[in-house]
Parts: C-alpha cells; sequence; structure tokens
C-alpha cells in the first residue's frame, strides 16, 4: 500500500484528535476505530509492517463515507479520504474483491445502455426495479442489506430515464465535424451565454432525471446552449470502492469524450460528478490536456452563478432549508451559489439548517452497503432538519436526495426534498414535462 | 511485526467481557493498537479496551480489574498532550467516550451535573440558550471531554480572569481504585473533610475514575471587546503583559505571540500580521458594556507606554472573529511548517516572561531549532512550539534535549515544568528537577493511600527514581519536653514557639519520634479542637511572622505562616495590592490558621473560594521534612495539588510554614448596600435577582435580626437584613449596585444604612465564644434562604440566636446561646434534620466540640484515615476523623 500518497499524508497525522468533532462515523460510535485519526493509524501500522493485513481492517476502512469533515477540521489537512481509498485498494489486493462488486465496475459502469437495459427490465412491474434487480443479480449478500431496507430507498425506478427524455426537452440533433451532437439551443429570449457540455451522472439518469431535466432547461434559460454528452460513469464508484483500474478505465473513456468537445464548459448537476471530474487532472496526471480538460468542468450553480436568472414567476411556498452535499460544499467550496438560487432564482425563504455541511449518511452507495450507521448518520441530519421547520430540504446531489428522501418517508414526515434545480425550475415557471 | 503486548488473565478476561457485554469489549489486535496514543509521542498497547456506559459498569470493571491485579487506565478523547492515557503493559483501558450525557442543568445552583465522556463544547453548546457558560476553555474544546479535562486541570485562552477546572468543579461521583463508588464534594461552601475533590483536578487519572462531575457555571458576559496590539519588540509586548496585570485590568483573555508564530500565521492565513512584528498581544474584555470602553483604555494607554506600533480594536462578533482568526489558526499554521511538533507547556511568574522568552531565543539558535511560542501570557503560561521530521534521528535528538532545558529554565525562574498539560509518560523524568525526593515521595504516599495496590493507571506522573533525599535533620537526644525546649522557646502561655523552619521540622520530628501528641496554633483566644487540648502539646506558629515577598506584577505574595492577615493586606496595600479573603476567624487570624480552617468567607462569590487564592505552600511534615507544593503561577499541573489538600485540613496533616497567595489589585470602586427585608420570599427574591445580575455582587449575605445587631442595627422581632457588595472599575459597581437598587425598589424595599466595618463583621458572625456553639451549615445554593428560614422558626424562641447565610455560596452560620440552660440536644437534631432534607451537611465551628455531626460514606472514611496516615504515620497531630465523623 505506502505510495507516496499515503506516506505524505500519515506522516502529517500528529494524532491531535480533533477529527473526532467532525466524523460522522465517530459521533455515533464513539470508537477509535471510526474516526481519521484511528483509520490513519491503522494505516500506518499496516504501511510499517507493525500489523498484518487483518479481515478485521474491513469495518475501520470501508466503514468511511469519504466525506472529507476531518480533513476540514484538521490542522495537516490529512486527507483520510484519499488513504482510505488506497487502503480499501490494499485490502482488495489481500482479500480479493467480491465479484458482483467488479462485475458492475468493469461490465456495467462503463456501458451505460447495459445498465438502462437492466434497469428498465427490473423496473417494469411494481415499479421497485431497483431491488428486484438487485436481488436477481444477487446483489443483496454483497450490499448486506435487507432487501426490505434496499427496496425502501429507493421508491420506484422513473418510467423514462432522463437520456430518453433529452428529445422531449429539446435537444436535436447536429452534424458537425465530429459526428453527431445533441444540442438544445438557448432560450430565445435569453441572453447570449456560453455553449456547455452536459454531463449526464448515472444518479440523475436513472434516479433523478426530473432534477436533471430542471438543470439542463435552466441552463438554456440563463442563456447556455447545451450539448447532451454520451459519457460513462464519472468513475467515483469504482474509486470509492478502491478499484482503481476500474475508476481509471472509465475516466479515461470520458477524457477522450470530454477533450472532443468544444464546449466552454463542462457541467453536471451532480456535486459527486463534478468534483470527480475535476480530480481526473489527478487521476489521469499522465494523460495530454488533462489539465485543460478537468479545468472546464463546472457544477451547473457554478455556471448559474455567473449567467442570472430572471426573477421567479412564481416564487416558492414555504420554508426551504439547504442541505451541502459533501463532495459539492466541502470538495468544491460551493455554498453561495445554490443559496442565491434558491433565495433569489426561485424567490425562496431559505432558514439555514444547522450542521448543514455533515454528511447526510447517502454517500454514493454507502446506505445499501451500511444501512445501519448510515441511517445512524441520517437521524441526526433528520433532527436538524426538523429544527429548521421547513417545508422542504433542498440539496443539489442525487444521493443525498435519495438519502433524504428515504428518512424523511420512514418518518412519515410531511417535509419533501428537492434538487434546488427543480425548486427554481419550478419557480422559473418551468413545469416537467413528465415522463 | 505487531507490537509485542502482556496478556490479561483468562479468567479475569471473561469477568471483564461479561461486565460490558461482547459488542462493548475489545481486545482485538486493531483495538489494541487503535488505544495505544493520545496527541503526544508516547505508545503502548492495551491490552484490552472496554467501552462502558453507567457508573456501574465502570465499577464492575475496575472491582474486577482489583481482585484480579490487572491494571488499568481511564481515556477519555485521547487528546492529551503528555501520554496521560497511555496504558501501562497489560492494562485494561477504559473509555468513557459513551458516558457522555448532561444528566442535569440547575440554572438556580449555576451548576450542571455530567457524565465524564462528554466534549467540553458540547455542554457549552447546550449553556448558551440558558444564557450560561463553563469557563474552562482549552484549546481542544471542541472534542476533548470533560473527565480529560478535570484530569489534566485543564485551562484555556479566558481561564486569566475566569480560572481553570479545579475552580469550577463542585461535585464528583468516583469509582475508586478498588471499585467502589464514592461521592465527594458537594453544591455548599467549604464542605467538611479534606479537599479531595482539588486533589483529582490534575491528577491524571491515578486516583480513581471520576464517572460523573458536577461543575460551575457562569451567566454569559453582556458584551466583549478585543483587541490585537503588535510589537516591535518581545520585551516591549511582555512587559506591557506585566503592566496589565500590576494595573489590576483583568482581561477575560491575554495571549501573546512571538515573531516565528507570526510569520506561519500570516504565510498560511494572510491575518494581517506584519511579517516584521516582533509579538502580537491578542487581548478580551469582557463585562457590562459601560466598563469595557474604560478598560480598552487603560490598556492601549499602556501598550502605547511600551512602544506598541498598532492596536486594533473590535466590539462586533464578525470584527472579534477576524482579529482571533491568526491566533485560532496557529496550530494549523505550526502543521505546515513540518510533519512533526510537540507543543511544550511551561509557566512562569508572569514578570519573567521576557526573560524566559529570551532564553528560548538562544535556545532555538543553541540546537539548531525553529521553536515559535504560544502564551497565555496573563498566566505567564507559555507553549514553546518546536517543529521537527519524525525520519530525522539527529533532530529528533536536539528537539528532546531542547524540550528538557525549557523545563530547566522554566524551573530556574521560579516556574512549573507544565502549565496544564500535565505530566503524564513524557515528562516524569523531570519531576526531580521540580520536586525534591520527600515531596516525591510524600506524593507517592498519597497515591498509596488512594490506591493500595497501585492498579490505577501506573507508571504516571511519578518518576521511577524519586532521587536523593536530603540529610536528616540531627535531633536532640532525651523526652519530647526536654529536647523541644532544646529547639524552640515556650510563650507566656506556654507553648514551644519555634521561629524558624528547622526548628518546627525539629519539633514535629521530635514529636513523631516520642509519640507525643501536639497541636497547632496560633492565637491565644483561639480555641483549639477541644478534646484535642488533652494532653497535647501546643505548637504556636507566630513566631514565624513575616511577608516574604509581594509581587505585585504577578499579582503573588509569600508570607509565613504566623502572618496576621492584618499584616499581610497592609504590606500589600503599599503596593496597591489585595489578598480578597475576609476571614471569618476575623482579620487577626494567621495565615495557616485561615488556611486550616478552610473557609473561605463571604467575598468567594467573587474572588473564589480560599483553595482558589493559593497557589502554594510550604510544609514541615511531621516526620520532620520541609517539603514545597505549588509555585507562584496560577498554572501549574505538575504532580498532586498538595497545595489544595491543605486548604481545610484542619492542622491534621502538616505544619503550614509559608503560603503563596493569589492577590487582585485593590478595586478602584467598592459600593455596600443594604436593605430591610420583611418576608423570607421577598429575601428570596432580591437574592435571586441579584444573583442572577450580569454584575455579580462580590458578596450577598442575609442575616436575621440578631445578626444585624452585631452591626449595631434594630431591626425589630422579624425580617432580614439583606447585604450586597459590588467591587470593580466605577462602571462595573454602577452598574452592579445600580441594577440591585432597582430591584430592591421593584419590592417596595426598603435601604439601611450600614458601618463601614460591615464586612468584616459579616465574615465573622457567629463570633464563637465560651458563651456560644456556632455551626455551619452548608446546602446547595438555591436552597440556602429556604434553610436559613427553616432554621429561624427552629430558633423561635431563642431570640439571641444568629444566623447569617450567603446564599449565592450556600452557606448558613448559626450561632446558639449556651447561656439558656437547656440542653442543645434537641435544637442541634432538628437543624441537622432540616439541614439534610434540603441537600446539605452541617459541621461545628471550629470543629471538635464533640456534636453530633453528619457520618461520610465508608470508602471516604477510610480514605480519609489513609490519607492521614500517609502524612503523619504516628498519628501526632489530631485526626480530620475525630474532628469531623
Amino acid at each position: 500500500m505506502p505510495d507516496d500518497l499515503t506516506t505524505t499524508e500519515l506522516l502529517r497525522c500528529n494524532k491531535c484528535g480533533y477529527c473526532q468533532s467532525t466524523c460522522p462515523t465517530y459521533a455515533v460510535t464513539l470508537n477509535e476505530a471510526q474516526v481519521a485519526r484511528g483509520r490513519n493509524a491503522l494505516a500506518a501500522a499496516l504501511a510499517e509492517g507493525d500489523m498484518e493485513s487483518l479481515e478485521a481492517l474491513r469495518g475501520p476502512f470501508f466503514d468511511c463515507l469519504l466525506c472529507g469533515a476531518c480533513t476540514e477540521a484538521c490542522f495537516s489537512s490529512v486527507r483520510t479520504d484519499e488513504v482510505m481509498v488506497r487502503a480499501r485498494e490494499a485490502f482488495h489486493a489481500q482479500h480479493g474483491q467480491p465479484f458482483v462488486q467488479r462485475f458492475i465496475f468493469r461490465r456495467l459502469l462503463g456501458h451505460p445502455e447495459r445498465l438502462a437495459a437492466l434497469l428498465r427490465l427490473a423496473g417494469t412491474g411494481k415499479r421497485t426495479g431497483l431491488a428486484r434487480l438487485f436481488r436477481r443479480l444477487g446483489l443483496l449478500r454483497w450490499i448486506n442489506a435487507t432487501l426490505e431496507g434496499a427496496e425502501g430507498l429507493v421508491e420506484t425506478v422513473p418510467r423514462r430515464f432522463l437520456r430518453d427524455r433529452l428529445k422531449r426537452i429539446g435537444f436535436r440533433r447536429h452534424r458537425t465535424g465530429r459526428g453527431y451532437e445533441l444540442v438544445l439551443s438557448r432560450a430565445p429570449e435569453a441572453p447570449l451565454g456560453p455553449r456547455v457540455a452536459y454531463f449526464l451522472g448515472c444518479g440523475t439518469n436513472f434516479q433523478e432525471p426530473d432534477s436533471g431535466e430542471a438543470a439542463i432547461r435552466l441552463l438554456a434559460r440563463a442563456g447556455c446552449e447545451v450539448v447532451a454528452l454520451p459519457n460513462v460513469c464519472c468513475g467515483l464508484p469504482p474509486y470509492s470502492y478502491g478499484d482503481m483500474a476500474a475508476a481509471r478505465e472509465l475516466a479515461r473513456t470520458n477524457l477522450d469524450l470530454l477533450r472532443s468537445t468544444d464546449a466552454e464548459y463542462i457541467v453536471t448537476d451532480c456535486g459527486s460528478c463534478s468534483r470527480f471530474l475535476k480530480g481526473y487532472v489527478d487521476l489521469l496526471s499522465e494523460e495530454p490536456e488533462v489539465a485543460e480538460t478537468a479545468g472546464r468542468v463546472r457544477d451547473w450553480t457554478e455556471i448559474l452563478a455567473e449567467h442570472p436568472l430572471p426573477p421567479p414567476v412564481r416564487p416558492w411556498e414555504g420554508i426551504v432549508t439547504y442541505h451541502d452535499p459533501c463532495h459539492l460544499g466541502r470538495g468544491q467550496g460551493i455554498t453561495e451559489a445554490p443559496r442565491k438560487l434558491l433565495t433569489q432564482a426561485a424567490g425562496a425563504t431559505l432558514v439555514e439548517l444547522p450542521e448543514a455541511d455533515w454528511c447526510c449518511g447517502g454517500a454514493g452507495s454507502y446506505n445499501l452497503s451500511h444501512p445501519e450507521m448510515s441511517l445512524a448518520i441520517l437521524r441526526r441530519k433528520l433532527n436538524n432538519i426538523a429544527r429548521t421547520g421547513a417545508k422542504t430540504v433542498a440539496t443539489a446531489c442525487p444521493a443525498c436526495l435519495i438519502q433524504l428522501s428515504y428518512g424523511l418517508r420512514q418518518e412519515e414526515s410531511p417535509v419533501q426534498v428537492r434538487h434546488v434545480a427543480e425548486i427554481v425550475a419550478h419557480a422559473q415557471g418551468l413545469d416537467s414535462l413528465g415522463d | 511485526m505487531p507490537h509485542p503486548y502482556t496478556p490479561l488473565p483468562p479468567l479475569a478476561l471473561e469477568e471483564l467481557r461479561r461486565a460490558v457485554g461482547v459488542g462493548r469489549f475489545l481486545t482485538d489486535p486493531l483495538a489494541r493498537h487503535l488505544y495505544s496514543y493520545d496527541g503526544a509521542l508516547d505508545r503502548e498497547p492495551a491490552a484490552a479496551v472496554a467501552l462502558p456506559e453507567t457508573t456501574d459498569e465502570v465499577a464492575s470493571l475496575v472491582g474486577i480489574c482489583a481482585r484480579h491485579r490487572v491494571p488499568f487506565v481511564p481515556r477519555g478523547a485521547g487528546t492529551s498532550l503528555s501520554g496521560g492515557p497511555i496504558p501501562a503493559p497489560g492494562s485494561l483501558l477504559i473509555s468513557l467516550t459513551r458516558m457522555n450525557r448532561v444528566l442535569a442543568i440547575h440554572p438556580a445552583d449555576l451548576c450542571a451535573v455530567v457524565q465524564p465522556g462528554l466534549v467540553n463544547l458540547d455542554l457549552q453548546k447546550r449553556l448558551e440558550p440558558l444564557g450560561l457558560f463553563y469557563a474552562p476553555d482549552p484549546s481542544s474544546q471542541l472534542v476533548s471531554t470533560l473527565g480529560g479535562n478535570l484530569g489534566h486541570n485543564a485551562g484555556g485562552a479566558h481561564c486569566l480572569k475566569y480560572g481553570v477546572t479545579a475552580n469550577h468543579l463542585l461535585a464528583a461521583e468516583v469509582v475508586t481504585p478498588e471499585g467502589e463508588v464514592m461521592p465527594i464534594g458537594g453544591l455548599g461552601a467549604d464542605l467538611p473533610g479534606y479537599n479531595l475533590l482539588g486533589l483529582y483536578a490534575g491528577s491524571e487519572g491515578t486516583l480513581g475514575i471520576v464517572t460523573e462531575m458536577t461543575v460551575r457555571l457562569t451567566p454569559l458576559p453582556e458584551a466583549t471587546s478585543t483587541a490585537l496590539v503588535i510589537f516591535d519588540s518581545l520585551a516591549d509586548a511582555s512587559a506591557a503583559v506585566a503592566d496589565i496585570i500590576a494595573r489590576g485590568l483583568v482581561p477575560a483573555a491575554l495571549e501573546m505571540m512571538d515573531h516565528p508564530l507570526l510569520e506561519a500565521v500570516e504565510r498560511t492565513f494572510e491575518a494581517g500580521y506584519p511579517l516584521d512584528a516582533a509579538a502580537v498581544l491578542l487581548i478580551d474584555v469582557d463585562g457590562p458594556p459601560a466598563a469595557l470602553a474604560p478598560q480598552m483604555a487603560a490598556i492601549r494607554a499602556i501598550c502605547a507606554d511600551h512602544q506598541a506600533r498598532e492596536f486594533h480594536q473590535a466590539d462586533d462578533p464578525g470584527e472579534r472573529a477576524r482579529l482571533w482568526r491568526g491566533r485560532k489558526g496557529t496550530a494549523a499554521a505550526i502543521a505546515n511548517l513540518a510533519p512533526g511538533k510537540i507543543s511544550t507547556d511551561v509557566s512562569v511568574p508572569r514578570d519573567q516572561l521576557p526573560e524566559m522568552l529570551a532564553r528560548m531565543t538562544s535556545l532555538a539558535e543553541s540546537y539548531g531549532l525553529v521553536i515559535g511560542n504560544i502564551l497565555h501570557a496573563g498566566d505567564g503560561n507559555l507553549h514553546p512550539q518546536i517543529i521537527f521530521d519524525p525520519r530525522d534521528a539527529d533532530e529528533m535528538r536536539r528537539v528532546f534535549a531542547a524540550q528538557g532545558e525549557v523545563i530547566e529554565a522554566a524551573l530556574s525562574l521560579g516556574g512549573s515544568m507544565t502549565g496544564e498539560h500535565g505530566v503524564g509518560t513524557e515528562k516524569r523524568k523531570y519531576m526531580p528537577l521540580m520536586f525534591s525526593a520527600e515531596e516525591l515521595a510524600l506524593m507517592g504516599r498519597v497515591k498509596q493511600a488512594f490506591d493500595p495496590a497501585g492498579l490505577c493507571n501506573p507508571g504516571k506522573l511519578l518518576p521511577d527514581e524519586l532521587g536523593e533525599p536530603g540529610p536528616e535533620l540531627p535531633l536532640p537526644v532525651g523526652s519530647f519536653t526536654h529536647a523541644a525546649e532544646t529547639v524552640a522557646v515556650r510563650d507566656a502561655a506556654g507553648r514551644l514557639t519555634p521561629y524558624d523552619y528547622e526548628a518546627m521540622a525539629k519539633l514535629l520530628a521530635l514529636a513523631t519520634r516520642e509519640g507525643q501528641p501536639v497541636q497547632l496554633t496560633s492565637r491565644p483566644t483561639e480555641r483549639g479542637p477541644r478534646q484535642a487540648c488533652e494532653g497535647r502539646e501546643a505548637i504556636s506558629t507566630l513566631g514565624l511572622h513575616s511577608v516574604l515577598g509581594v509581587d505585585a506584577a504577578n499579582a503573588t505574595v509569600t508570607a509565613q505562616a504566623g502572618v496576621r492577615v492584618a499584616e499581610l493586606q497592609a504590606a500589600l496595600a503599599e503596593v496597591g495590592q489585595w489578598w480578597p479573603v475576609l476571614p471569618p476567624g476575623g482579620k487577626e487570624a494567621t495565615l495557616g490558621s485561615v488556611l486550616a480552617s478552610g473557609r473561605s468567607g463571604p467575598l468567594a462569590l467573587l474572588y473564589g473560594r480560599l483553595a482558589d487564592r493559593v497557589t502554594g505552600v510550604r510544609l514541615a511534615l511531621p516526620t520532620g521534612e520541609i517539603v514545597r507544593f505549588g509555585v507562584s503561577c496560577v498554572k501549574n499541573v505538575a504532580g498532586y495539588a498538595l497545595e489544595r489538600l491543605l486548604v481545610g485540613s484542619q492542622g491534621t496533616l502538616a505544619a503550614i510554614l509559608e503560603v503563596v497567595l493569589r492577590t487582585v489589585a485593590i478595586p478602584p470602586s467598592v459600593c455596600t448596600q443594604a436593605w430591610y427585608v420583611p418576608t423570607e420570599t421577598q429575601a428570596q427574591e432580591l437574592g435571586r435577582r441579584l444573583l442572577l445580575q450580569p454584575v455579580r455582587p462580590a458578596g450577598l449575605e442575609v442575616l436575621n435580626p440578631a445578626g444585624a445587631k452585631a452591626l449595631g442595627l434594630a431591626l425589630g422581632e422579624s425580617g432580614w437584613l439583606l447585604v450586597a457588595a459590588w467591587h470593580g472599575l466605577a462602571e462595573e459597581v454602577e452598574a452592579g449596585a445600580g441594577a440591585g437598587q432597582a430591584a430592591a425598589t421593584a419590592l417596595n424595599l426598603e435601604t439601611v444604612a450600614t458601618p463601614a466595618s460591615t464586612w468584616d463583621t459579616v465574615a465573622a458572625l457567629p463570633s464563637a465564644d465560651d458563651d456560644a456553639v456556632a455551626l455551619e451549615l452548608s446546602c446547595p445554593p438555591s436552597r440556602c434562604l429556604d434553610v436559613l428560614a427553616a432554621a429561624q422558626e427552629v430558633m423561635r424562641g431563642r431570640g439571641a440566636a444568629v444566623l447569617a447565610a450567603s446564599p449565592g455560596l450556600g452557606n448558613v452560620r448559626v450561632g446558639l446561646p449556651r447561656s439558656e440552660g437547656d440542653s442543645l440536644g434537641p435544637v442541634l437534631d432538628l437543624l441537622l434534620t432540616l439541614t439534610r432534607t434540603r441537600g446539605g451537611s452541617i459541621r461545628p465551628l471550629p470543629p471538635g466540640h464533640g456534636l453530633p455531626l453528619d457520618s461520610a460514606p465508608a470508602p471516604l472514611v477510610a480514605l480519609t484515615r489513609r490519607l492521614k496516615a500517609a502524612w503523619d504515620p504516628v498519628g501526632i497531630l489530631p485526626s480530620l476523623t475525630d474532628l469531623h465523623y
């Protein structure tokens, strides 16, 4: 395991323990094995040969949410999330990677059409397809979740995925020197904005297409010409599980595509995707033009901060509170833009959420792999939401949307969860076109 | 290779596992490794880790350890910087992180009951909506636990004004090293028994495991103002600090950073510090809004006198946070300089700061190290930060050598080897630099009294080698009477009177050799413990009558035990200082007797309890050694705080030879007000309003008509006299007294003029003479007037009975005339019942009347006996258990 990054990061951990103040898994376990300092101590013991690669290390290494809260609290800014990714890679090398995990990362994520077909198949019937799919694929053993838990997590699979709705949204095929492109023209009344390439994240495409539709139409309203990219998964899921090879392969596929687009910006409405895409510069540092390409990546809220929308035609009613997705807020420092969109473009009354940047426990597929821990972490978030008196929780990441909706549904709470884009689109008079 | 470790005996393992359950008892290699460290450099794997959730679980774990001779160690958040919670080989580590609940908050008593695993900041968050806070705020407060804070007697940026953890502890529940649950302390003032709570503070988990603590709360200040002052010279900055203290200004915080640190901070944060500045001071003042501007103006003038280059002041929270930003970021800034750092921690008398800093500069040069200094300058506490790369063996060698020299420098300037981080594993080898072999041996005996089997966090705090003992005193031969008279003269009253420390030590050693009971006494009119008088030789401390040194810049005074309080105050007044204690024994009492009595007097409300005003003692032990504990610094956590144990020890442990006391500048403004209050309900209401005001009174007393008579006031048959005083800057006193008068006016109360001597008289009530029996009742402050009224009811018909109460402190004094002829028994029984039902306790004044008294819990009585034997093996001095229990 010891590579340069791990060595330098671990050396800088002074064991002060300040990460205890922000680590969500520590807050619910109060166990040294579940805090960045402890995880780093174990990684260091492993690296220095003071400890064998025990199966028992699975818990400390894989229970980390990779939320990055420890790094923020750390005087030395030790990047425990990166250390954990490498520790997971080493752990797999020793103990083997589960077959199903490997199959999904290497055979499905690089082929959105295969994933779509499978999900579509499973989504018919009672539309509780994700769980059925998992059951059929024997995935539940891997994710160690109860069937009820997984079924409860996502209520339905959308009838049509975002990629299938592009035509209805108004995308048209344009022929260019590089082949065909799907392009959505800027709104006729809008000022002249940049040409942006829209990166369809898996979560948005397969689970939260309404928010993607809203984000795309808002970009057009703000004056952007939007090109839909035929991208694959950004690579974050395999990266998180320590499957570096799969992550790099997906990233390389995307990088080829992104390099070739002439769009001024590459945009996505998933905070995790936008952060990981920006990180290609480190992941694929040996690739040509990677810095320039990754440098064009923006979260969609960044674009709308520079190309403002007109005032709302029907301001959002009821109090709204905003949950900062880890990879958007802490990961990219984007906290103001989504709040401004809510108060200005949607005219909403925003009440600040206590501990708004505390992880909700969603963390990609963490809620599937760690149902109990995830739920314990979620409870703190739900209590904070209740304290605001908000009718709507806004956020800007599909994983957070799924997790928060799940928690509020479990509590039978009347509070609804919406992507910022949906709230703004509604206030701007853009009704969902439906699926 | 995995670290070797000593496993637990299999039988113990099984029992321990059952005590907390499988899920909370960890024996895997991961857990052993994970609990092997704290925030310092030492490491040692635990044999097993338990995560108890209740006091009972802790008690069973410790009980099992005691039976199987397994060492154990308590651990909080593991953020300590001295190795305190590093397990000794083969130890059970007891992690208290899951005992993190707030059990109760009592705003009326200004206290909270919490579990030891509660994080300091989590308590603050709960208190803020109530307008209260818990004053100790170590930099680690967002992660460190209150139990850990207690174990290290943590300070913080604001302890200059508000004091350290020991000053805010009221009570605790302790699991003794033998596994018994023992409550100590209580809400009332000056409780009977040894000051064990004061000893637990800073004991680094070596005397038992605190499983519950009751802490004092403080009303949040109304307003705070911050100044950032930039200096071109380190000497100027530290001189300004000494001047601020000497002029009697009491900033809430007074922090300093030197040039290497400023540069690091500026590079990381762009905090706005000029790169060529030599030092920066950060100063917070708080209090009523009207009092901030004059304080800041005075501080600004002092800084200007010392050639400050720039003075930035901020009053609103945002701006203040901006000024503090650089200071808060120092740890991060240092972390950016090198992979490793140690934060050393020494304190020196405040006026020695310039010299200490100069030595740090030359130390850094001679060792070729980067040393930046963060200072809690107002406390004389400095943290030289030494940065290094742990892979560089030569550099590490120089770092450790420099650390030793930092400690030696501080000690040579009269300071302490650790101000707030503790001794732990890391610094115990330096203990012999600060303490003699005799002093360390006594600490060892005290530890043994608590932990006879030596299982509770062994290998901490005390060194393995005690060093060379000093030469034994040559003692004259012969019987005690004969030999003693060759050492000391007898005064007119027949008391042996030594005139120097050695003579006192010899007298005690002779008494121990000959088995002669003795008794320490200091004035002719004083009645000693009654049963103690018979067959005891009296030894007078009046021969030790010099004030040795008044240090206004450090706000301390050193004086011998036989000095009378009046003499001390006169010496202090010459430099504008004052020891803010009105001794209940009167101004003619000696310092030794005041300390031994342990009674704080009415001004404890503002100035703290008696133990909070004492920083050091020199003693003659019954076995003839002369020892010293504590230093002339307010921050000192080296070893056990035996100076605090002496306060209230009633002359049962050792002879006090010399004391170091914390003084204050004479307050520029003082105001006393008194009102006639017809009913108890009104007294309750007025008392409550005065105590919850933002500007707290310095003293608040309620007297019955017989008590008021001592002031020359005739109240009539019923009703109460309520007397309040405010001390401080004119603006503070005006705000406090004004609000007090407004509260009284709202209740239609009549103002009463009182004589100038009011506070001396009130403090001494009831006067203990041969015609009266005096008792002190302690109770929770909120029940104080309730106890007072009930006591008055019991006394009905005994018109001459004097009653006085301090409702802010939880203390009621009763003077019963003996002349009535009838037996006092029934009255005492009634008093005892009414006090106990209100959560209080009772003791006679002075102790030793042979009156019926509270009985203490068995483990406490046993511990008290063992402690006594640790000091006085033959038992030549009276015993506290005879006096109290």
